[in-house]
């Protein structure tokens, strides 16, 4: 991709998500997320790519179940 | 929450019966003691019958099981309840189905096939009635009268555990009480086990991973497919999913995964059947109806750490507890009895340690983590427990019937028989080994067969060899097994019981007893050349193989794993 390419999909994508909504992005991206996801052929790659995607955003934390180490 | 509204068919009621008694005491010992009397502790029964050995079944209720609960049976099922004689019986009166349908709203959007081809004995799947399988059971443990005694009616109270022996107080309904004492008890009291919490040992894991509503209603179901439905958000449960199986005996069963908000219908047996109702108008099923059996419960992933403890095993739900997606729970259960009943038997004919038991222990615990891990997919995947996970999953429901990669997410993957590759009763390839066939640890594959014996010939499957013992099979073109091969087999025979069979890639003129393999098939699904052998385990999984058969490795196999843990006497069979 070249930086022309690359800043038009951007453009495409932040004009797309605001066309849908902030209701819909979350569905839209999690779509799209699966998408590329699916046209991926390294699965450690993807899984590296998951962990930086969500690095630094502490969230509500899970309950863990008493002896939940399965 | 449970109500019965009808019996499923007509149940057989049993007597509580008293053995004969010294001082409030069986005198005399046993070997095995099976408490819980549901398909687990029957398959257990049966199949350590096969191998001679004797079993008192203890059941607390007068029948079979009045819920219906596990209702799609695996192919590898069929294969254990045709070695224990019951798949004629199960079989009869079940559907067979090999496709399941998922629905987003009212759009199919994934379609589930699951394997089969020309080679099978058995249908890969079946919907029957467990109640009904129970009662098959009963019925053929009943014609061994001599080897199972099933006391019904009877309860385990109390039991103490100590190194050569489980001493036991059970009591009937009738409130009399007595001690036995056994030399192994087996507990097959599934998820609520009385003997787990006698001896106060708790499963560990997710406690719980979902709510659902099993029903099961009488209806004219002649225009419902036979297989698995799924639905995602139908107009029938907006925002809800359920699942649907046409059932023998006129009857459908409903599955409905609950969410929270879902609760407080959900308890309410009024309002399940109205929802019945709305689905049955949506698909068009006219006609009167009846609720037959409805139960409103919480699946869990556990599992104990060990499911040997002392002289007691665990087996089936009392040892670990899976979601049902895949149909994994009573299938799973039919494969630990399987599992351990030779080497509970091996174990009584004169084993001198518990290795092969802890080696169950080990399978079996290895098959229910795998178990527990695709279940609980496919149960987040239907009940996703947190807003994200719905979020994903309504973007795969969503995408999926336009892209067919991202359709594995939808269907869940159903149950196989674990493969026991890690397991140490199984020795991997060394080298250079078969190309195709079942690896070592894996179920041997079916294949259809010309059977030969000194009396005839007759057409059958690969299956039909396998009996209560180690099975050798050894290709060659002509029957021709060497000689230091059959030195081996004939010096193991004098201990264990093993049985070697020609396999043959036409008809012998060697041999009066082999099997030919008539499609030609057999040769190519084994990776075999003349020379290949596999040893198969009492339980039907490959042991060990060898793409050119070496007598010496055989006999080392066969010594470092059973031979060398035996006491002097024989043992054959």
């Amino acid at each position: 991709m070249t930086r022309d390419e690359l800043e038009e999909t951007y453009t495409k994508l932040c004009d797309r998500l605001s066309e849908v909504g902030e209701a819909n992005t979350g569905i839209a991206l999690a779509r799209l997320t699966m998408l590329l996801i699916q046209n991926m052929s390294d699965a450690n790659r993807v899984s590296a790519l998951i962990d930086e995607a969500v690095e630094g955003y502490a969230g509500e934390s899970k309950p863990i179940e008493e002896g939940s180490s399965l | 929450m449970e109500v019965t509204f009808s019996e499923y068919f007509p149940y057989e009621h049993h007597a509580a019966e008293l053995p004969p008694l010294n001082a409030g005491k069986e005198s005399t010992p046993h070997q095995v003691v099976i408490a819980g009397g549901g398909p687990t502790g029957l398959v257990l029964a049966l199949s350590l019958a096969k191998h001679g050995i004797a079993s008192v079944v203890l059941e607390a209720d007068a029948t079979v099981c009045t819920g219906s609960r596990a209702g799609a049976f695996t192919r590898r099922t069929m294969e254990i309840f045709d070695r224990i004689g019951v798949v004629d019986a199960v079989l009869d009166t079940s559907l067979r189905w090999k496709e399941g349908w998922t629905f987003l709203g009212m759009t199919e959007i994934a379609r589930l096939h699951v394997p089969d081809d020309e080679n099978q004995k058995f249908p890969p799947s079946i919907s029957q009635l467990q109640n009904y399988i129970e009662h098959c059971l009963v019925k053929e443990a009943e014609r061994h009268r001599d080897l199972i005694d099933i006391r019904w009616q009877t309860r385990l109270r109390s039991l103490t555990n100590s190194d050569d022996g489980v001493s036991l107080a059970v009591e009937t309904a009738d409130g009399d009480t007595y001690g036995m004492e056994t030399a192994w008890l087996v507990a097959c009291d599934g998820g609520q086990s009385t003997v787990r919490r006698e001896l106060g040992l708790r499963m560990r894991g997710e406690r719980h991973v979902g709510r659902y509503v099993i029903i099961d209603i009488r209806v004219d179901n002649e225009n419902v497919r036979a297989g698995r439905h799924c639905w995602f958000n139908p107009p029938s449960l907006p925002d809800g999913t359920l699942l649907m199986y046409k059932q023998p005996r006129g009857m459908i069963r409903f599955d409905y995964q609950i969410r929270e908000e879902d609760e407080s219908w959900a308890a309410q047996p009024d309002e399940v059947l109205k929802r019945v109702q709305k689905h049955l108008d949506m698909l068009g099923i006219e006609g009167d109806w009846e609720p037959v059996w409805l139960s409103l419960y919480r699946a869990s992933a556990l599992t104990l750490d060990n499911y040997r403890h002392g002289r007691v095993l665990f087996c089936g739900d009392a040892a670990h507890l899976v979601p049902i997606f895949g149909v994994r729970g009573m299938n799973s259960a039919v494969e630990d009895a399987h599992n351990l009943a030779w080497k509970l038997a091996f174990t009584l004919r004169g084993l001198n340690d518990l290795w092969l038991l802890d080696t169950y222990s080990e399978e079996r615990r290895f098959a229910a983590l795998s178990n527990i891990r695709y279940a609980s997919r496919g149960a987040e995947f239907m009940s996703p427990p947190s807003k994200p996970h719905r979020l994903m999953r309504d973007a795969v429901l969503s995408l999926a019937q336009s892209n067919p990669a991202l359709r594995d997410l939808v269907i869940p993957r159903q149950h196989v028989a674990t493969p026991l590759t890690a397991s140490s009763l199984v020795i991997p390839d060394e080298h250079d080994e078969c190309e195709a066939g079942p690896a070592p640890g894996f179920v041997l594959p079916e294949c259809p067969v010309i059977i030969h014996t000194q009396h005839g010939k007759r057409e059958g499957y690969l299956t039909d060899l396998l009996g209560a013992r180690f099975d050798i099979l050894y290709f060659s073109e002509s029957g021709d097994v060497p000689v230091s091969v059959l030195h081996v087999c004939e010096v193991l025979m004098q201990t264990l019981p093993i049985k070697l069979h020609r396999v043959v890639r036409r008809t012998s003129e060697v041999a009066d007893e082999y099997v030919e393999d008539r499609t030609g098939r057999l040769f190519p699904l084994f990776g075999a050349q003349s020379g290949t052998l596999y040893l198969v385990r009492p339980d039907g999984h490959v042991m060990a193989r060898w793409k050119q058969a070496d007598a010496k490795s055989l006999e080392a196999v066969m010594n470092k794993f059973v031979l060398s843990r035996y006491h002097a006497e024989t043992v054959s069979a």
